[in-house]
């Protein structure tokens, strides 16, 4: 009996209150907000704790909904916290809140406070942007600046001084040029950029990218706006590039990107028009893929994948003699490819080229609405055989992946059916 | 020269829980922690047992198991690490959880720290008050006036 009881008094020992404060803090800053508040009602020992977070979380179910009256929304929150040193800020900001009248005094507050990272992000598709004060673009402390979907920042006054010295990653969805090339001069050590074009703000139309320590850059084309913007690249020691676009038209080169060591090139995003593919505008030429490749020697990872419906693209413009680029290459891989002549003499192009190439991945994308589906299986396992049958100078494994044929050089039928047999004889 | 460094990357320690009992752990098991590595530092003969005075054999049986698993990461993807942390924490009832709280702490094993707390953090996430104390066995000592103040001061958080 007596044990019983000890026992169950042993379980009731209330441990957590019990825990260094610091402990405590560091498990309430892993919380959204209103469950960090919510702990101030337990107890006399949990009355200010949640004041000292450094990490301020108000994920989209901390603040209410806009259906509900909006003037709840004017909270006192940020006050009432006693940390002068913030980890991150994160702020999920309904989009149909036409004014968060409070961002302003928000953004001031927290940019007092010496915060490493602010978070911003919003739901997309929405007319009223919400627009940030400028005077996040003069916190010190700063180290990353996210934005997401239609929240944009307060257009610059003349004279306004910019100074972000510990910025390394940005991201920004609606931005226009100026700002943006204002913001650029003035991180020195920015070495990760996110852009994405859906509400791009445009004065010219023209946007250029030069910034000396940037590492690893991502653009993408997300909705159709009715300039397309165009990029003008100039960045020597970047490392890694995702580029999301219409086409390759749209980015230029210019200097060395010779530090470049993985390129993510995802084409067929975003507006595509008739006229376009008319006058070459976006069309893919594998002209421009070489022109990419020659540009960047030291590239390892190459990850390509072209427009779905890539036989309304123009392959053509097939030089007679090639250079030879991209002889660093690793790993390839090739999304959407069809059987016309033009794909195959590319493969077998990236083959020729590749002396340490271990690893060139196809995927194929035969439209089947053009043919049935025994005329599929025939032309997949025809375009298979062909690949497999290119000159191989590193020998390297070549993955074929389409709707019905799934193969790869090094495990062809005959292997794998020796196998088979060893495993029969063994049983 | 090369035998000697291979010796030294499987040397051996001995850690001495405070109820006395030892382990022996490869070195590279044990320098997950900050505190015994700055120890080993300043320590002569690494042959005498190492004591970790607040800690427990059972809950010391639980640290080494995770340092061991994340000593040789090497062989799991992160994907499997990051579910192997999951089961090891749902697997521990909150008495082991505070321990290996304060044991984290002391030993400063960032990873394990981080897991712990995250995983403390969870139970209390969207919980109302009654729902946290009932959970924690916290005792309420504000009298319904405080309490109805303390709520008052911050309303919004306490709406559904």
């Amino acid at each position: 009996m007596a044990e019983i009881k000890r026992s169950k008094k042993f379980e009731e020992i209330d441990r957590l209150s019990l825990l260094p404060d610091a402990i405590l803090i560091h498990i309430m800053s892993l919380l959204p907000i209103k469950s960090a508040v919510t702990t101030s009602v337990l107890s006399h020992q949990w009355r200010y704790h949640w004041t000292h977070i450094t990490n301020i979380v108000f994920s989209s179910t901390c603040l209410p909904h806009p259906t509900h009256d909006n003037s709840a929304a004017d909270y006192r929150i940020l006050p009432q916290l006693t940390s002068t040193k913030i980890h991150r800020f994160y702020l999920f900001l309904w989009s149909e809140w036409k004014e968060f009248s409070n961002i302003e005094s928000w953004m001031h507050d927290i940019c007092c406070r010496n915060p490493e990272q602010v978070v911003l992000e919003s739901t997309r598709f929405n007319e009223n942007d919400i627009t940030l004060p400028s005077c996040i673009l003069q916190c010190q402390s700063l180290v990353e600046i996210k934005i997401i979907g239609d929240v944009s920042i307060k257009p610059l006054d003349k004279g306004f001084v910019m100074i972000l010295p510990k910025l390394r990653k940005l991201q920004l969805s609606g931005f226009n040029c100026h700002q943006l090339a204002e913001i650029l001069r003035c991180c020195p050590l920015l070495e990760d950029l996110s852009l994405s074009t859906n509400k791009f703000r445009m004065i010219e139309q023209i946007v250029d990218l030069s910034t000396h320590n940037l590492k690893k850059l991502v653009i993408k084309w997300d909705e159709p706006t009715l300039l397309q913007p165009k990029f003008v690249i100039n960045l020597s020691k970047l490392e890694e590039i995702t580029l999301q676009a219409p086409g390759l038209m749209l980015v230029r080169f210019v200097g060395s990107i010779g530090a470049l060591k993985k390129a993510d090139i995802r084409l067929g995003y975003g507006p595509l028009k008739e006229e376009d593919f008319r006058n070459g505008g976006t069309s893919l030429a594998w002209n421009d893929v070489v022109l990419l490749l020659r540009c960047c020697p030291c590239l390892e990872v190459f990850h390509l994948s072209l427009p779905q419906h890539s036989s309304h693209f123009i392959k053509s413009n097939l030089p007679e003699h090639w250079p030879t680029c991209g002889t660093r290459l690793k790993y390839v891989e090739i999304k959407y490819l069809s059987d016309t002549d033009e794909d195959v003499e590319m493969i077998k192009y990236i083959l020729s080229c590749g002396k340490v190439l271990e690893l060139l991945s196809v995927d194929v994308y035969l439209d089947r609405q053009c043919y049935s589906k025994g005329e599929a299986i025939w032309r997949e396992h025809e375009l298979c055989e062909k690949l497999f049958h290119l000159e191989n100078p590193s020998a390297c494994e070549i993955k074929f992946i389409a709707q019905f044929v799934n193969s790869s050089n090094k495990s062809f039928i005959p292997r794998r059916r020796s196998i088979r047999l060893a495993k029969y004889k063994v049983v | 020269m090369a035998s000697t460094s291979t010796s030294t990357l499987s040397r051996k320690l001995i850690l001495k829980s405070s109820d006395g009992e030892k382990f022996e752990v490869d070195e590279n098991v044990a320098m997950q922690s900050q505190t015994i590595k700055h120890m080993i530092e300043d320590l002569d003969d690494i042959n005498s047992p190492i004591p970790v005075s607040i800690v427990t054999g059972t809950i010391l049986s639980k640290v080494i198991e995770y340092c061991k698993k994340h000593a040789t990461e090497d062989s799991d993807s992160d994907e499997q690490l990051k579910q192997w942390d999951k089961e090891y924490a749902n697997n521990m009832d909150l008495n082991t959880l505070y321990y290996l709280l304060l044991a984290a702490n002391y030993m400063e094993i960032k990873g394990l720290l981080e897991l712990i707390t995250q995983c403390v953090a969870d139970m209390i996430k969207g919980k109302s008050p009654e729902e946290i104390r009932a959970h924690f066995n916290i005792k309420n000592d504000f009298t319904p006036q405080e309490e109805a103040n303390i709520r008052n001061e911050n309303p919004w958080a306490f709406e559904n």
